[in-house]
């Protein structure tokens, strides 16, 4: 046991520092962790990798706070409000803010995924190609219309994304697409580089064109939030928590969809979001942290992957012996059980090992900005280089540093077009297999209630942005 | 031209040069889709986008503010900080691009730049020897 509690500290440090460096993320961290672990006990090694991932759920936000810069993808929804909160003084309550939601999430889920993983894991099945499909055009339009001040702008920043997206090797006919001879394009445009190109370099070209000294000064020194603080973000991060959760164990759902999903909901209860509240941190760190933990759910009981750290999760599991599959459960229960623990314990560890932490993450924007940016810039080139070891992402880094910048100086939100960027490639998989399924007839993105609901979302989000534009003419 | 129209422009001229790509590749038909239809309907979408967007913002008028310089520095900088890196590592690298960039700010002196420098430098020596063991130092 104390073995056990000990690989689950190791991960969980190991999570939080790589959650915070942008560009290094648990993938990274699991792929080169993946070799010591084979020498461990199955269920210790594969509770130390659990233990990295849901541990840069926790630690992604802070740069997304601090800096304006994600650490992890799916901290991208909590730049928004965080960021601004730092400005305003804020930085440590909002991280603690962050670390609470987070918390509340992996409690939840821990029970969620003991009592009713059975059961959740069968709602997976009532989803098909086309109500993924739906389900991603819902979450296109939903963030474009919450984050762009006009739908067109927002709508071609997804498309730019999504066609961005299409760059490599195409998985259905093996032929390659727009990768003008270069061969590291094969498999597609590396995400972080992208991200930090559009994300953390626009913002200091940004500081840079205003001249910024120091990037917030820490009026606020409370972390620990107030009961009025308590009653305002716990319902956020409670709703946070049921649609990452939801989405999390829908196979698909994916982390970065569950905050968008997360923060437009709460957008609709809110209107103040966007301005720097601590609901706009609480709802999308629960989601990422309730999707982090749900997506569990379906990789022990499908032996489905969600992501890259799932993925190399799932080929720890294969080289342990375990065979991953809906008899996971049945057969390994000491692994089903031992990650239960883990997560239960790893929340604590996280929400124990965030408030000391806090202090050191936001002693950071003390420094004056003429040594940070130098500093954030050389850790974005090497963190570029460290995700696949290869030199020639740098170039294409220097791409998205071009994009950004046009974006930037032309007002054009960079996040829609992450979200095209990341999810694109699905939404093209669903789109050809609904399409190949019906033999190319449109009738089967209608054919099922869940589908025809969530059109209706879409055709609501679509309709209130043509009345808002009319107002404002 | 006005910041709009430039954005028009972008978004079209993206747009267009996906379509004549994806164009050249097999399409095939909807049931049985080819590498390029996909990326073909997508751009369609995103030239139509692009053409409702002049209309819708004729009215408006701000003026483009596109000072390139800074972008120049930065792409010079990070560029002279690849070839550094692939010929020396990265500590080279840091050598060059830290003290560059640092000149971008206009309050920024070489004290800044020589203490950003030097914890990069420490930083990279940091992630070498935990996670990234493949990244070269010199």
């Amino acid at each position: 046991m104390v073995e056990l509690f000990l690989f689950l500290l190791v991960g969980c440090l190991a999570g939080t520092a790589v959650g915070v460096l942008p560009g290094l993320g648990p993938s990274t961290t699991i792929a080169l962790l993946l070799p010591i672990t084979f020498g461990m006990d199955p269920v210790a090694g594969i509770i130390m990798l659990a233990g990295i991932y849901y541990g840069s759920q926790y630690g992604g936000s802070t740069t997304a706070i601090l800096l304006n810069t994600p650490g992890e993808n799916s901290a991208i929804m909590t730049c928004i409000d965080g960021h601004k909160l730092a400005k305003k003084g804020l930085a440590g309550k909002a991280i603690m803010v962050s670390a609470i939601s987070s918390f509340i999430a992996g409690i939840i889920m821990v029970i969620a995924m003991a009592i009713i993983s059975p059961p959740l894991a069968d709602l997976a099945f009532e989803f098909g190609p086309a109500e993924y499909t739906a389900l991603l055009c819902l979450a296109f339009f939903g963030v474009t219309s919450i984050l762009s001040d006009n739908l067109l702008t927002g709508l071609a920043a997804v498309m730019i994304g999504i066609l961005v997206g299409t760059v490599g090797v195409d998985l259905n006919s093996g032929l390659e697409r727009f990768i003008f001879g270069i061969d590291d394009l094969y498999d597609g445009v590396e995400f972080v580089a992208a991200a930090i190109g559009m994300v953390a370099f626009a913002e200091v070209f940004r500081n840079l064109s205003l001249g910024t000294t120091t990037i917030v000064e820490e009026k606020n020194l409370a972390i620990l939030p107030t009961k009025e603080d308590l009653k305002r973000f716990v319902p956020s991060a409670l709703r946070g928590t049921f649609i990452g959760g939801f989405l999390g164990i829908i196979p698909g759902g994916g982390l970065t969809g569950a905050t968008y999903a997360a923060y437009t909901v709460e957008k609709n209860i809110n209107k103040d979001l966007g301005t720097g509240v601590i609901e706009g941190v609480a709802a999308p760190e629960a989601a990422n942290n309730a999707a982090a933990q749900g997506s569990l759910i379906p990789l022990l009981s499908l032996g489905l992957p969600e992501n890259m750290a799932m993925t190399l999760i799932l080929g720890a599991m294969i080289a342990f012996g375990i065979v991953p599959g809906p008899l996971v459960i049945q057969n390994y229960p000491d692994l089903f059980w031992g990650l239960v623990y883990s997560i239960f314990v790893g929340n604590i560890i996280l929400l124990i090992l965030n408030y000391p932490l806090i202090k050191i993450w936001v002693s950071l924007i003390k420094v004056p900005y003429t040594i940070l940016y130098p500093i954030i810039i050389a850790v974005c080139f090497i963190g570029t280089y460290g995700v696949n070891n290869n030199s020639n992402d740098l170039i294409i880094l220097c791409a998205f540093i071009t994009l950004g910048y046009l974006f930037l100086k032309l007002d054009i939100n960079v996040v829609p077009f992450i979200l095209g960027l990341i999810l694109g490639p699905m939404l093209e998989e669903y789109f050809r297999r609904s399409l190949s399924i019906s033999q190319g007839d449109f009738s089967i993105f209608i054919n099922s209630n869940i589908s025809i609901g969530i059109w209706l979302c879409v055709l609501a989000i679509i309709s209130a942005n043509i009345y808002r534009m009319r107002k404002n003419v | 031209m006005t910041k709009k129209q430039y954005t028009s422009i972008l978004f079209f001229m993206i747009g267009f040069l996906f379509l004549m790509m994806s164009a050249d590749m097999q399409l095939g038909t909807l049931a049985n889709m080819g590498p390029g239809m996909y990326p073909f309907i997508v751009s369609c979408i995103l030239i139509i986008i692009s053409i409702a967007y002049v209309f819708q913002s004729q009215k408006e008028n701000e003026p483009m503010d596109l000072d390139i310089i800074d972008l120049v520095k930065m792409l010079g900088s990070v560029a002279l900080a690849i070839i550094a890196f692939k010929q020396l590592g990265i500590l080279a690298s840091i050598v060059v691009l830290v003290p560059l960039v640092s000149t971008l700010h206009k309050d920024s002196n070489w004290r800044h730049g020589l203490i950003a420098t030097a914890i990069a430098s420490v930083l990279a020596v940091i992630l070498k020897l935990t996670v990234l063991k493949a990244l070269p130092l010199w």
